[in-house]
């Protein structure tokens, strides 16, 4: 078995964009890492539910909805993935 | 003023014996019944006295237009009505087109959604995540506990208790209300295709579908709806086999004695119980005569009657005398203006318990005597509960546009000597009856003419 390989921060930030625009069923127009998920993006309080359960999906791993709930930007979202990356949480 | 008239101009089917309208009919035609040894996990947890049941077959469910993240918030009996709608409205020739990307929300072209209607029948609906949102409630805090280390728990316990571990999903869903909910087999159809008109769930167990059936001609012939979407869907293959054991504790299961291809005989003397499908769905696209022939619209046959009734006697067993199913049968044949004698073709519910086929039988000969051609679906597709009665109004659908009977499998030693189709057959076919009975002892039974002018 190799080592395990950390994905590239860009990595994560398209995979965690594909998220997003999935779970908003957002165009493929550009996505800026400031875009405010509710007030920018239009996401409610199910699609805030729909993004955590996503997110597992794509990185394999449990996301407290708790610590979700304060994410309030693209960019926050790929910190916070990254971050849980980073402590072997997520792959 | 003249009654409006009510055409099936779509069907979408999902069962144990194909993922599509045309592979079920196709294997219902060919008799290939779906029979297959329950899964060796479920043993684990229990001793059954039946060990067959019928599974559905892999169904893309992607394909058919459910996003994998749709499919996190939507229990699989919705899924099932999904693929049977979405089979249904192409086949009627009506096109969608989405309006709502995050969603999931479509409309369709050339119709007014608020005379558009669903009526869906199911039994346990989202039984199954009732039961997998029970385990992840019970078990997420024992798991944490097992992680760190139980050595005092004997080692066949323990392995019972990984199994369990193993399967719980990573979170309690936090979609399970609308899951669970019945109405989620009819909410989950109108929001996809923006259907604004009455939405309304049966949940009549295993005359659901029918009761659907019945639901819709009315709203249609009462000129609430001009088009409505009806029908049933369900899905109990929980991973535990805790549904199944339900039936089986409750000794209403086929029991397998030799070959397990044998177990399920509907209206054979040697019969012992029916065979529990893992579920389904048909879905049809009822319009208004005029309406579906405006647009050119197909027609597969013409619903004109429907009864029902209620036993008012047991919640799992069959009125003995059979006098409230004659009741519903005889209403819907009234329903439709014509005389039990002009009824060519009877789709039976046919379980395949004792009590069922005795009584339906001597319903069937009490009303029709030894004249039309009668069948049971289930004896191909198993007992898909909710579902059952649409895949039964649907292959009655399609007997009547194919002038086809499908064969009774199993079917040796006739429990009466009525004109059981032994095998598949031509007939001349105008008018036919698809009738249920359900637990809780509600009656249905719808009425369909061979489309015509």
């Amino acid at each position: 078995m190799s080592d395990p390989v950390s994905p590239s921060s860009a990595g994560v930030a398209a995979r965690v964009e594909a998220v997003i625009r999935d779970v908003l069923g957002l165009e493929s127009d550009a996505l800026p890492a400031t875009s405010r998920l509710r007030e920018d993006l239009g996401a409610d309080s199910v699609d805030a539910v729909m993004l955590v359960m996503a997110l597992e999906r794509e990185f394999k791993g449990k996301i407290s909805q708790e610590e979700a709930a304060e994410l309030s930007t693209v960019e926050e979202v790929v910190d916070y993935v990254s971050l849980r990356i980073g402590e072997q949480g997520l792959s | 003023m003249s009654r409006r008239r009510v055409a099936v101009t779509g069907i979408g089917m999902v069962s144990p014996v194909g993922a599509s309208a045309a592979q079920c009919w196709d294997a219902c035609l060919a008799g290939r019944a779906a029979v297959t040894p329950i899964p060796d996990q479920w043993q684990r947890w229990s001793g059954f006295q039946s060990t067959v049941w019928a599974p559905l077959p892999t169904v893309d469910f992607e394909a058919a237009g459910i996003s994998p993240l749709e499919a996190l918030r939507l229990d699989r009996a919705a899924m099932l009505a999904l693929v049977a709608a979405g089979e249904a409205l192409a086949d009627a020739g009506l096109e969608a087109s989405r309006v709502d990307a995050k969603r999931g929300i479509w409309r369709l072209l050339g119709i007014d959604c608020e005379r558009a209607g669903v009526f869906m029948g199911t039994g346990g609906c989202g039984i199954t995540t009732l039961i997998e949102s029970q385990n992840s409630h019970l078990l997420t805090s024992v798991q944490s506990l097992a992680s760190r280390g139980t050595p005092e728990i004997p080692d066949p316990a323990s392995e019972a208790l990984d199994t369990l571990l193993a399967s719980l999903p990573k979170r309690f869903n936090p979609f399970a209300v609308s899951m669970i909910m019945s109405n989620a087999v009819s909410a989950t159809l109108g929001i996809r295709y923006s259907l604004r008109g009455p939405n309304a769930t049966c949940a009549l167990a295993c005359a659901a579908g029918t009761a659907a059936v019945g639901l819709a001609l009315r709203s249609i012939r009462r000129g609430d709806t001009d088009m409505a979407l009806c029908g049933g869907a369900e899905f109990v293959g929980d991973p535990f086999g805790s549904v199944f054991r339900a039936f089986d504790t409750a000794r209403t299961l086929a029991s397998v004695v030799d070959r397990p291809e044998t177990a399920n005989r509907p209206f054979d003397h040697g019969r012992t119980g029916f065979l529990l499908a893992e579920g389904g769905a048909a879905v049809l696209v009822c319009e208004e005569w005029e309406h579906a022939r405006r647009r050119g619209a197909p027609m597969y046959a013409e619903i004109v009657g429907y009864g029902e009734s209620f036993d008012a006697y047991s919640m799992m067993i069959m009125e003995p005398t059979g006098q409230q199913l004659s009741r519903a049968v005889g209403s819907a044949i009234a329903d439709a203006g014509i005389d039990a004698g002009d009824v060519d073709y009877v789709n039976a519910h046919g379980t395949g318990t004792v009590v069922n086929d005795n009584v339906e039988a001597a319903v069937i000969e009490g009303l029709f005597g030894s004249r039309p051609l009668v069948n049971a679906t289930k004896s191909l597709t198993g007992h898909c509960m909710g579902a059952s009665g649409a895949i039964e109004a649907a292959i009655t659908a399609l007997s009547l546009r194919d002038q086809k009977v499908h064969g009774c499998v199993n079917l040796d030693d006739p429990v009466r000597p009525l004109n059981f189709a032994r095998r598949s057959t031509d007939a001349e076919l105008v008018w036919a009856v698809s009738q249920s009975a359900a637990f809780g002892g509600h009656n249905a039974a719808v009425v369909m003419r061979q489309a015509g002018p």
